[in-house]
């Protein structure tokens, strides 16, 4: 019987073996060197933190002392109380700088940055928290709670504002009493003009012997009070209308203050609101732009940025 | 037997397929940088990019905010780049003090490690330079050349070799200028081998070369010329002038600086205009005797 067999498939068995072989260590080199660079083969250990609420706390989010990288978040969990255990992996190797006394912290990097939490260093005379041991948590404040202190203060503010206003338009009170004082000294003033009138006519008859250059200047006088008159004439008519206009202003002043608080009140309660949708927009924006850049090859493309920038120095200028 | 080629085939495609994905998970990922981080190298850009339009107001607050994001998370080479740039604009604005107080610092920041140690005493020797302390810079400026291990050690040679001549040692910095020529000839930095050229210009004409001196200068224009530096062409063609005044050449001297003070002139350089003019009124003086001499004999 004759066996027909093309020449390209002789030791074809032991040429796929070869090549499945290569591929094999191939794997097994990059499965080495991927290990390498995600630290799995490091010696970590394990502390724990509880804290009130989950809120921004993710599984594998990173934990960083003086901002440097020193583990991830292992796990999250309710426990019996209501509160959340996280437990945290730490690299061995930083072990000696969190103590006893070294807290844990939410933070963000920046104002979009990613959350992180963040573990001070501890006293160095106090003694190193050791596998499975508790962290102690700072809390720290969110946007919501910064929007309700800002709130808090304002509103006394505008409440100032309220009572001077309505300290300027009482009936009875300091303002409105000088003004109707000053009115009442005006009526008098004129008053006060006719009686000396008189007396300047009575004087004139008394003293008819006295020279035309005292004539003169009683007539002077007299002018000077008729045009004081006339001023006074003029206040009088003008007085009631800038008091009515200072009335209406003041008014105003309380509708636009009393619109402010409306407003206020309205919008405070939504900023918080707002504030937590943009920054969960540009999280997002940020969360995709991270993916992008971490897949291959468009991660290859991205170099590094170099620290070591200088101006051109010129060895002549 | 088909069917044998086929599973071959399959075999292979998987294979291919899983070295291709195996490899691209093997890439090593640029690391990326804290957002602090990012951001104070921003700014150190944009202070780079401002300082070579000339705008070294809006430079130096580049680089003040840079020193701040490098500051806030206690980077310090990131803090010296950005103090060397500082008291580089500073230094060029006038403002020696704070070009010292910046260099001082940084200084401080390196201790004893040196973190671009090279960049570093040599801004330290130009400032001391500029300040006039010529001996203090040279030390430095020594060091700086010592510690270049890149392109830029033709950069520092030239700077230890015009610190050399101004102290009165032609002769060493003659020797350190034709290996700094070489070495920015290698490198491709024209405007220092320019430089280089300049300053080996300038020895010989002292020396009384004038031959040699004269190749210099117009060696260096060319290369000054090609790159549009005002002040640079405006230095060749007066020492241009000088080597053919010292020939005796005197209205061919006067040409080559009535040049110069166009170049100056126009580029707005008052002080070496007035350099300039000074030197031509001596010139026309010299020219105004000899010819009265000629008219007597």
């Amino acid at each position: 019987m004759i066996k027909v067999e093309d020449p390209r498939f002789r030791h074809l068995k032991r040429k796929v073996a070869v090549f499945a072989a290569a591929a094999i260590v191939v794997v097994a080199v990059v499965i080495l060197l991927i290990g390498k660079e995600n630290d799995l083969f490091t010696k970590k250990y394990q502390l724990k933190v509880t804290v009130e609420k989950g809120t921004g706390f993710t599984r594998g989010m990173q934990v960083k002392l003086s901002g440097f990288r020193i583990g991830r978040l292992k796990s999250i969990s309710l426990n019996e109380e209501a509160r959340v255990d996280l437990v945290l992996l730490i690299d061995q190797k930083y072990q000696k700088w969190i103590r006893k006394d070294s807290t844990a912290k939410l933070v963000k990097e920046g104002l979009v940055g990613d959350a992180i939490i963040e573990v001070s260093v501890g006293s160095r005379d106090i003694e190193a928290l050791k596998e499975n041991e508790r962290l102690s948590f700072v809390k720290t404040k969110g946007l919501d709670e910064l929007a309700d202190e800002l709130a808090d203060k304002v509103k006394p503010v505008l409440s100032d504002v309220g009572e001077i206003i309505r300290y300027l338009n009482d009936p009875d009170g300091d303002i409105k009493q000088s003004m109707r004082n000053f009115n009442l000294l005006a009526k008098n003033l004129d008053l006060t003009r006719k009686k000396a009138d008189s007396l300047l006519v009575h004087a004139e008859h008394q003293v008819g012997s006295v020279s035309g250059k005292l004539t003169t200047v009683l007539e002077n006088a007299s002018d000077t009070v008729y045009k004081a008159n006339s001023s006074i004439s003029s206040l009088e008519q003008k007085l009631p209308v800038l008091l009515t206009s200072a009335e209406i202003s003041l008014k105003n002043v309380e509708k636009i203050s009393g619109d402010l608080k409306h407003a206020e009140e309205a919008l405070l309660p939504k900023v918080p609101l707002l504030l937590q949708k943009s920054e969960d927009a540009l999280q997002g924006t940020n969360n995709v732009l991270h993916a992008v850049k971490g897949i291959w090859p468009i991660s290859s493309r991205i170099k590094a940025p170099q620290e070591n920038q200088f101006v051109p120095g010129d060895s002549h200028d | 037997m088909i069917s044998g080629n086929r599973t071959v085939k399959t075999i292979l495609l998987l294979v291919l397929l899983s070295t291709v994905w195996l490899g691209g998970c093997a890439v090593k990922r640029a690391k990326p940088l804290s957002q602090p981080r990012q951001q104070a190298l921003q700014h150190n850009r944009l202070g780079i990019e401002a300082a070579a339009r000339g705008d070294r107001g809006k430079a130096l607050s580049e680089f003040s905010e840079a020193l701040r994001l490098q500051s806030s998370i206690d980077n310090s080479e990131g803090m010296i780049v950005a103090l060397v740039n500082s008291a580089r604009i500073q230094r060029l604005q006038g403002d020696l003090q704070s070009a010292r107080q910046s260099v001082e610092r940084a200084l401080s920041l390196s201790s004893g490690s040196f973190i671009f140690g090279s960049e570093l005493f040599y801004e330290k020797a130009k400032v001391l330079s500029a300040a006039g302390d010529l001996t203090a810079a040279l030390e430095w400026g020594v060091r700086a050349e010592a510690a270049e291990q890149g392109e830029a050690r033709g950069r520092r040679q030239n700077l230890v070799a015009l610190l050399l001549l101004r102290q009165g040692f032609p002769d060493q910095a003659k020797e350190r200028l034709e290996q700094a020529l070489q070495l920015n000839r290698k490198a491709r930095m024209s405007a220092e081998e320019a430089n280089s050229q300049r300053l080996l210009g300038e020895i010989h004409l002292v020396q009384g070369s004038y031959d040699k001196s004269g190749a210099s200068y117009q060696e260096a224009l060319i290369l000054d010329k090609a790159l549009g530096l005002g002040a640079r062409i405006a230095a060749d063609l007066s020492g241009l002038g000088a080597v053919t005044a010292r020939k005796g050449d005197i209205p061919g001297a006067i040409d080559w600086y009535q040049r110069s003070l166009e170049v100056s002139r126009n580029g707005g350089d008052k002080e070496s205009a007035a350099a300039t003019t000074a030197e031509l009124a001596h010139l026309y003086r010299l020219n105004g005797r000899k010819a009265e001499k000629t008219e007597k004999d």
